[in-house]
């Protein structure tokens, strides 16, 4: 049962991704959660890939062998946990919401013409980022239940499904101003901000390899600009998660601009980007 | 606030009553400390958006004055003018905000003539969200001579309306 009372921070996420399951046991603090414990167990190349329609897990014995490996890293009492699925399974949009409405059924509604698979198996819910908006998003239920039977083939109770990208995304609402760019293994989100007010928000395949730090600054540019914001000369840019130093040392390294900066530091090992979120 | 939940089976979400009367007496005690904080910003924030409105304005005056002195200049009339000055962009994003959030706009023809005929393939969830829209599409100056197609009244409305687009500055 969700209560007011209790902390955000989940005691226990597990998250998933393309090169490795990773797992945070927090303890609540006066104000906010604190990190208790990090783990991450790579996984073998291609046991879990991250598609809106799956199958996600070709190999799930090899991620619930990892998902074993990282229950037994984390500790003991590491069992009911918060899912966190990858990003490049979910799709997004962000929208005004009438008030009144049921806010499921409302994302399921406008969200319906742009999915590659039938709105009825569609998961759905939405995160309220400001006054009447939400980002909505939605995951084939059949992808849903791939990792949801993985974490429980390896002793987790589950506790909730959640979205690493959007996860990410509550942390940067305390933040707001330019471009936030979101690193997961598969995919990347773009989130950019006009001051506070989250005015867009996209999720692209990555391209890793050469050059992927100058295709990622024209991304976060088309992105300021679908949200109808001017560039101008420069705006900041901020890279979250693995791989995120690398891409900084890059831009920073051939152009001047935009601003480039990275989110504030995190545990030795601990860069997934999702982790900002709990923490704050 | 509540946090998303995509598992695939069904949640309950109640909370017991103490903790909404606890909820209520924060909110409450939150409210009354604010209170005067809260008025000054609202004033505040009153004054900057009515000052953002009027610069808005005038930059729009500003523009379609510089348009019409170049039009003058250049001898631009009839169809080419309506493509200048209502480009299938422009006419998308007008009409995309004339939508209520509840409807979508499936499909659009713009037709370029002596007038800029519009015909949208809308699909909104109630007939009283279609019943909003045509409200919507009656009261706007950019578009005259609505013509509605056959449609279903039960659930989803999805139906044709045909109208003629008069861009800025022209009469209807």
């Amino acid at each position: 049962m969700t209560s007011i009372v209790v902390p955000p921070g989940p005691p226990l996420v597990v998250a998933f991704d393309a090169s490795a399951v990773s797992g945070a046991v927090f303890s609540r603090g006066l104000l906010r959660a604190r990190l208790r414990a990090f783990a991450r167990v790579e996984l073998p190349r291609g046991a879990l890939v991250p598609t809106p329609t799956g199958p996600s897990l070709p190999s799930p014995g090899e991620v619930a062998d990892a998902l074993l490996a990282l229950r037994e890293r984390l500790g003991p009492g590491a069992a009911r946990a918060t899912l966190l699925l990858p990003d490049g399974v979910g799709r997004f949009g962000l929208f005004e919401a009438p008030s009144g409405t049921d806010l499921r059924e409302f994302v399921r509604f406008r969200l319906a013409p742009s999915l590659p698979y039938p709105p009825a198996e569609a998961v759905v819910d939405a995160l309220r980022v400001g006054r009447g908006r939400v980002l909505g998003a939605a995951v084939r239920r059949s992808v849903v239940a791939e990792y949801e039977q993985a974490a429980k083939a390896a002793g987790f109770e589950q506790e909730r499904v959640d979205l690493a990208p959007l996860v990410a995304l509550t942390g940067l609402l305390r933040r707001g101003t330019g471009v936030h760019v979101i690193l997961g293994d598969a995919a990347s989100s773009l989130a950019a901000f006009d001051g506070p007010r989250l005015a867009a928000f996209r999720s692209r395949r990555r391209d890793p390899g050469p050059g992927e730090a100058g295709r990622l600054r024209e991304e976060a540019r088309r992105t300021l600009r679908l949200a109808g914001t001017p560039d101008g000369n420069g705006f900041p840019l901020t890279f979250l998660g693995p791989g995120a130093d690398a891409l900084v040392e890059d831009i920073a390294g051939t152009v001047p601009a935009p601003r480039v900066g990275r989110a504030p530091s995190l545990p030795a090992g601990a860069d997934a980007a999702w982790l900002s979120g709990f923490l704050g | 606030m509540r946090a998303p939940d995509f598992s695939t089976r069904h949640r309950a979400t109640r909370r017991p009553g103490w903790e909404w009367g606890l909820l209520g007496a924060g909110v409450i005690a939150a409210a009354l400390c604010l209170g005067a904080l809260l008025t000054a910003r609202a004033e505040e924030r009153g004054v900057r958006a009515r000052l953002l409105e009027v610069r808005r304005e005038a930059e729009g005056l500003e523009r379609r004055a510089r348009a019409l002195e170049r039009r003058g200049r250049e001898g631009v009339t009839g169809q080419a003018w309506l493509t200048e000055e209502a480009p299938p962009a422009r006419v998308l994003a007008r009409l995309a905000g004339l939508l209520p959030d509840d409807v979508r706009l499936d499909a659009l023809s713009l037709a370029y003539g002596r007038r800029l005929e519009v015909e949208m393939q809308v699909a909104a969830r109630s007939p009283q969200a279609y019943d909003r829209l045509l409200e919507r599409l009656e009261a706007s100056p950019s578009l005259a001579d609505l013509v509605l197609g056959a449609e279903e009244r039960e659930g989803e409305v999805r139906t044709t309306v045909r109208a003629s687009y008069v861009p800025e500055g022209r009469p209807r």
